[in-house]
């Protein structure tokens, strides 16, 4: 008798239907957007405080909308910390081939000149988590995000601003406030799809 | 095709060997979703094999008594919640019908940021060693 069990699939089927409120996309294009904000004045600091409790907010979100719609689970720890190594070693490798590419053909002289190559450094290290999570949710709307972010990224590095943070602050901002609106947009068609049950529990 | 005597018997034992309980595909796919996360609850897992609470219920009902799964029932801003995970014989009993284990998974959890990164490595281990 041979049984045929994609188990591979079984966890991304899952990890894509626990993370269909798009709850993650507002919280990440928040914290972008804050962070972008934080160039332009100092009074966006709290963008610390947005990644400090991003977890903890987004869960009590859950527990009052999410959980009681589509239920709850929790996947493996060892899964996740193995994932977080592989997303830093990923970033490191990025940060390090950037480093050396931009050294050898960026044509940058002094200092400041970096700063007019960090929308790409952002939009390349936005690739890690993005494409983390298209791979282990199946799902071809966070590999959409990595490429908008690396495509961002070089158009605002490339783009010539009066000011070399200009260019850093507008591309965070925009790319924030485009994950921010998707993820409001899934969120809402997410609690038009699971209307809350009146009766029985779960 | 003729078969041996001592052909035949070995397939019949390892047909009696099989674990009815598990082998039951609602049963199953019900031990897959468990196998693949930590704990879940009722819910969700109703949600994801796609059956009524009723059927749910009772599958779940004889695996927990066959020792399988492990259901804690509890109540969360009074209203009850069941959450439902898998226990080590269910562990073990499930590695054996699915080969579960076959996988090279330090491979794929160490790079799991990128699948294209994740099959060229795959590639070199298998290359290196064969």
């Amino acid at each position: 008798m041979t049984q045929n069990i994609n188990l591979k699939e079984i966890e991304k089927k899952a990890y894509r239907d626990s993370q269909q409120d798009g709850l993650m996309e507002v919280m990440m294009g928040l914290i972008l957007m804050t962070f972008g904000g934080f160039f332009y004045s100092p009074v966006f600091a709290f963008y610390i405080l947005l990644i400090v409790f991003a977890g903890r907010i987004v869960e009590f979100i859950r527990r009052r909308y999410t959980h009681p719609r589509i239920g709850f689970v929790k996947f493996h720890k060892d899964d996740s910390k193995d994932a977080l190594t592989g997303v830093f070693l990923f970033e490191v490798t990025v940060i390090v081939i950037m480093f050396t590419l931009i050294s050898l053909f960026g044509n940058v002289k002094d200092y400041s000149q970096w700063v007019d190559w960090a929308p790409l450094f952002f939009g390349m290290i936005l690739v890690g988590p993005f494409a983390h999570a298209a791979s282990r949710s199946g799902n071809v709307r966070y590999t959409g995000y990595a490429i908008l972010s690396v495509i961002l990224g070089l158009f605002f590095s490339l783009a010539e601003f009066a000011s070399g943070s200009t260019g850093l602050i507008l591309y965070l901002v925009l790319m924030g406030g485009f994950l921010f609106i998707s993820g409001l947009f899934i969120f809402a068609r997410f609690l038009r799809r699971y209307p809350l049950a009146t009766t029985g529990g779960a | 095709m003729p078969v041996s005597d001592s052909g035949s018997n070995k397939e019949l034992q390892s047909i009696a060997g099989i674990d009815r309980l598990i082998h039951e595909p609602a049963r199953l796919i019900i031990m897959a979703y468990l196998y693949v996360v930590e704990s879940t609850d009722f819910l969700f897992l109703m949600r994801q094999t796609g059956l009524t609470p009723g059927n749910l219920s009772s599958h779940t009902s004889k695996l927990e008594a066959a020792g399988y799964i492990e259901i804690v029932k509890e109540f969360v801003d009074r209203k009850p919640h069941t959450m439902l995970r898998l226990t080590d014989a269910g562990m073990g009993g499930f590695s054996g019908v699915s080969g579960a284990d076959d996988e090279g998974a330090w491979v794929i959890c160490l790079l799991e940021p990128t699948a294209t990164l994740r099959h060229i490595c795959n590639y070199v281990v298998k290359f290196c060693i064969i």
